[in-house]
């Protein structure tokens, strides 16, 4: 009985600490200049499309931009939707994911917070659940207005309906995107001592190679199932001449809904497990 | 009296570089002071006793469990860090409430207890600041109000006296005579044994990672008194100090530093200096902005222990 009221209070406890850690986080991230920053970037899609709205009604074709303003509003939306999966989730988990413990361990606060009855994977926890709400809130408003601006269009071919629901999946794969990046770069964060360089190298020079580079190699990046799962976007094709190439293009094409979604659980919660395991051990020296 | 920090063989090393060397010692409860020069050891061996570190060789315990990976164990201490540590963007009272709150404290209680040890520390009027713009004293001053702020059995302060004004070294001092007084024990680190010795009689020398010398302060401060000691002063109206310290027959010379406002003042009874100087400083409107003691003499006194 006693062992019991003395697991829950740990487990509140545990919560508790969780939530002042929220706290923490979100309220010191929220205010940051980088917050700013990335909400420019995010909403610029955003004016994209009103620009496409307006100036798309009396366009000439000798004005410039007369092609991405002709355009139909189906190929605008599958140009825009997908930035937001491609870059900008992918920049705001680089941004935020690094930083998590990183800032911390920069600037010597994180010696408060393992000198208090803390277990240091509510750390991880309440940073990580502080970080998915600030990604949301940077991510989806502008999201959601982009695909209202173009989808209200009185071109558009699709019905609201199938568009609504297209935009719901691609809505979805976005926020996979972010848990995934997130735990990795969570992880560089909590590992490395460059992590910003190391997220850049890997968010914009592995997965960009990786997806460049015909064959099974692609099957090691993240993108490859984040776009195997996004409705709309580009299909992953490798060479198709020779009897071997077509073997290997079969093995590097699409990968299917459901193991591309298990993939994507399983690295972030590898990764995430592993950004636990490296705070549990590693030793940070505050000189 | 019990041990509330226990070392067996404990070593740490970086690298090539050592930080503490095979020590082998029991640390009673009351206050302790941790005495040695810039290097010596001593914030290392501070953060081998709350968890921040690991040993490389040989085991610690305090108040009787292992320290690293024990969060349940710093609900027991409380830790004082020597560096800046903090969140500029909050108020002091802010801080302190949060960390308060991760001892477990309803917000209600956190602040109730923030307001307590912010009161303590003299910080109450200046709560609302943010932390950015406190001077170094008062950062100083709310790093300890977060140590003291769950009252813990036994506070491990590093240099706490570091960069603070004569007013809030002294108010320190008797806070931490006071926690001892009241049966809470306090590991305290410095390089000036004068500091050390405002506050305990009880202390234990470091020097290159080993411990030199434990046991009364007395006779430490035989072996330093043979050595003149040096204090360097930058304030407002240097010259009007020196002109006022000159007169007194335990200084052995006044002159001014190379900085503006700078003074070094040699002397062969630092104790007097150091009871004589808040008067002054108020008594004459000098403002002092910095206040410090290398550790020359102190070397001296480890080279003659070391031998």
């Amino acid at each position: 009985m006693s062992e019991q009221i003395s697991q829950n209070i740990r487990k509140s406890s545990s919560l508790q600490s969780c939530r002042v850690i929220f706290d923490i986080t979100f309220g010191r991230t929220v205010r940051s200049r980088k917050t700013a920053f990335i909400l420019i970037v995010a909403f610029l899609p955003v004016l994209l499309a009103v620009c496409y709205r307006i100036l798309g009604r009396d366009v000439r074709p000798e004005q410039p931009f007369s092609r991405v303003l002709t355009m139909s509003p189906v190929q605008a939306l599958s140009l825009m939707i997908p930035f937001f999966l491609q870059f900008l989730s992918v920049l705001v988990a680089l941004f935020y994911g690094t930083a998590l413990l990183a800032d911390e361990i920069d600037s010597r606060t994180i010696i408060h917070l393992f000198t208090r009855p803390v277990r240091k994977h509510s750390i991880i926890l309440g940073k990580f659940a502080a970080y998915i709400l600030e990604a949301f809130i940077i991510l989806i408003p502008p999201m959601v207005l982009t695909f209202l601006i173009i989808a209200t269009h009185s071109g558009m071919s699709r019905s609201f309906a199938d568009s609504l629901s297209i935009f719901g999946k691609q809505l979805g794969v976005t926020v996979l995107a972010l848990m995934v990046y997130g735990t990795i770069f969570t992880f560089f964060g909590a590992r490395l001592k460059r992590p910003v360089l190391f997220g850049l190298l890997f968010a914009f020079g592995w997965e960009k190679m990786a997806m460049a580079v015909p064959g099974v190699v692609r099957k090691f990046s993240v993108i490859h199932y984040l776009m195997s799962v996004f409705p709309g976007g580009t299909p992953v094709r490798g060479f198709t001449t020779g009897r071997g190439f077509l073997k290997l293009s079969e093995v590097a094409g699409p990968s299917g809904t459901v193991f591309s979604i298990v993939m994507l659980l399983a690295i972030t919660i590898i990764f995430f497990g592993l950004s636990v395991f490296t705070i549990y051990q590693k030793e940070y020296r505050f000189e | 009296m019990s041990a509330v920090v226990e070392m067996a063989d404990l070593s740490k090393w970086y690298g090539q570089v050592i930080g503490v060397n095979d020590i082998t010692l029991s640390i009673n409860s009351g206050v302790t002071g941790l005495l040695g020069p810039n290097g010596a050891g001593k914030s290392t061996l501070l953060k081998l006793m709350v968890g921040l570190l690991k040993p490389s060789r040989g085991s610690i315990t305090v108040l009787g469990e292992s320290v690293w990976n024990n969060p349940d164990l710093s609900r027991r201490i409380g830790y004082c860090p020597e560096q800046d540590a903090f969140y500029d963007d909050m108020t002091g009272f802010q801080f302190v409430v949060n960390l308060a709150r991760l001892n477990g404290y309803s917000r209600r209680e956190a602040e109730q207890r923030a307001l307590r040890v912010i009161e303590i520390v003299d910080l109450l009027e200046n709560k609302g600041r943010k932390i950015g713009a406190y001077s170094k004293g008062m950062r100083q001053r709310i790093k300890l109000a977060q140590s003291l702020v769950h009252d813990p059995e036994l506070l491990f302060l590093d240099e706490p006296l570091g960069g603070m004004d004569p007013i809030g070294r002294r108010s320190t001092i008797r806070l931490v005579k006071e926690l001892g007084a009241n049966g809470k024990s306090v590991i305290v680190s410095s390089h000036i044994l004068y500091e050390i010795e405002a506050m305990t009689n009880n202390i234990l020398l470091i020097n290159n990672g080993r411990i030199l010398a434990e046991g009364d302060v007395h006779e430490i401060r035989e072996l330093i008194d043979e050595h003149p000691h040096n204090v360097y002063i930058n304030c407002s109206k240097p010259r009007l100090l020196a002109s006022i310290l000159v007169k007194h027959e335990d200084i052995a010379s006044v002159r001014l530093g190379a900085e503006d406002g700078a003074l070094v003042i040699e002397t062969v009874k630092p104790d007097d200096l150091y009871s004589r100087l808040p008067e002054i400083i108020l008594e004459n409107n000098i403002k002092v902005e910095n206040l410090h003691s290398p550790d020359d003499n102190l070397q001296a006194v480890f080279r003659y222990l070391v031998g």
